[in-house]
């Protein structure tokens, strides 16, 4: 084959595709050597489509079950927090792929179901009564326990400051979801949030602007209750679209954990000593 | 088989968590996202994996699929971005002993002997010479030449400009010509095709 020139081969190819003028149709219908150009770029694109090898159906079979494992896992799953070894294990189990997939899986597993979720809680950092007590929370639903609203018992555990969330003062036993709390903002890669909650955690401000929002563990939704003599606190920020829980837990001795859950599901997404 | 058209109906009850409804989708679009990671992967232990990855992906995402275009375009959309992120990903973690082109390159497990043997020339003669393709022009051949999306979708697909769209598919078009030598292949009209008529204009 000769060489060719390159804006012909663009011009043949796109005749290919029947994606010319007709102005450009016109030039290569009057043109022999384009009218062969295309044939043989035809050719190529005939050659790629007819020599694919067939599937096999045992392996089709394979794909379309872990993929309908996944979405019956996603659809099925509960309100409630499932624990996030729990949850990985439940999908490794179904599925043989690489370790980077199986990762990916519980971070996208708990993303979709903060979706999923989300309309339900819209509206969980609002501040007026009404929102409060009508914010069904995936927890309670799950727990059959009463809404935040409804609890008349409770204390004033969470202070003045933590009035923006009135919800959590009158029932601070019960787990609601996300309070108000510091926002560090969104987020499109998890090492990015990482950094900011570590910059913000190591420069004080993420303890002491959120300590008053947080003033008992009823206000964390997401991981173990903090051990006697530790502290928590908490912040909330967005990753690639969906809202995620920033934990601190400093342990009667001063050491520090970050965790990262997806809001919703409270799975673990990140957790390293700071 | 049913057609692609029963495909809104099938979606709109997969998005309200109808388990059938999200089999037949898998079922009906398989073979093509199989064959979309095929030609990205240029084998088939990888396309297996990759193939694999885009059902998940599909899955996943069905509740953001808003029914614009249609859902093969989307699936195949899906499917691709899948395939190039598991390819990266591989490509990262080089098989040890192997040499680098054939480091991703298994058995092709997936390959059915049968049908296999008559084509066999042809495919591995097309397997070298995509695999011989940087990734910028064998995508936009693969989505155009498989996955029959125009330009404009290719484009919104890659992340490209739909004119970078054309010029590159015209270029890996002609690195391929130059590859398998065409004026060995078999013409268009006497070679068995999944789909010589593209059937719309991009």
């Amino acid at each position: 084959m000769t060489d060719h020139d390159p804006l012909l081969d663009e011009l043949a190819s796109a005749h290919l595709d029947g994606a010319t003028s007709p102005e450009e149709a016109a030039r290569v219908a009057a043109d022999p050597a384009l009218r062969a150009r295309v044939e043989e770029l035809r050719a190529v694109r005939t050659a790629m489509q007819s020599a694919l090898p067939s599937v096999d159906p045992a392996r089709r079979e394979a794909a379309v079950a872990a993929a309908l494992a996944t979405f019956t896992d996603e659809n099925d799953r509960p309100g409630t927090p499932v624990p996030p070894v729990t949850s990985l294990a439940a999908v490794a189990a179904r599925r043989r792929s690489s370790p980077t997939a199986l990762r990916l899986v519980g971070v996208a597993a708990a993303l979709l179901l903060v979706a999923l979720l989300l309309p339900r809680l819209a509206g969980s950092g609002d501040r007026d009564d009404e929102t409060a007590s009508e914010r069904p929370s995936a927890v309670e639903d799950a727990a059959g326990q009463p809404a935040a609203g409804d609890a008349d018992a409770g204390g004033a555990e969470a202070g003045d400051a933590a009035q923006e969330s009135a919800a959590f003062d009158e029932s601070p036993t019960t787990t609601t979801g996300l309070a108000a709390q510091v926002d560090l903002g969104s987020f499109d890669e998890l090492a990015a949030l990482v950094d900011r909650a570590e910059q913000r955690a190591a420069g004080g401000d993420f303890d002491a602007a959120d300590q008053a929002t947080v003033a008992s563990r009823a206000d964390v939704a997401c991981g173990a209750p903090a051990p006697p003599g530790s502290s928590t606190s908490t912040a909330a920020a967005t990753l690639d679209g969906e809202p995620v829980q920033v934990i601190v837990t400093t342990d009667a001795a001063g050491s520090r954990t970050l965790q990262i859950y997806a809001a919703e599901s409270c799975t673990l997404l990140l957790e390293r000593p700071l | 088989m049913a057609s692609e058209a029963d495909d809104p109906a099938l979606v709109s009850a997969a998005q309200d968590g109808d388990g059938a409804a999200m089999d037949a989708l898998l079922r009906r679009h398989h073979d093509r996202i199989h064959a979309v990671c095929r030609r990205l992967a240029g084998n088939d232990a990888d396309a297996l994996d990759a193939t694999q990855e885009a059902l998940i992906a599909i899955v996943r995402g069905i509740g953001r699929f808003d029914g614009r275009a249609a859902f093969s375009t989307w699936a195949y959309r899906v499917a691709t971005n899948a395939c190039l992120d598991e390819l990266r990903r591989r490509k990262r973690r080089p098989v040890p002993g192997l040499p680098e082109d054939l480091g991703t390159r298994g058995p092709d497990v997936g390959a059915t002997p049968a049908v296999g043997i008559e084509l066999l020339p042809d495919r591995l003669a097309v397997d070298d010479a995509l695999a011989q393709l940087t990734e910028e022009f064998r995508a936009p051949v693969v989505l155009r030449d498989l996955c029959d999306m125009d330009y404009a979708e290719i484009a919104e697909t890659l992340g490209i400009p739909a004119g970078t769209v054309r010029s590159r598919i015209a270029r890996g078009r002609a690195q391929l010509a130059r590859l398998l030598d065409p004026g060995n292949l078999t013409p268009a009209a006497e070679r068995p095709t999944e789909r010589n008529d593209l059937g719309r204009t991009p």
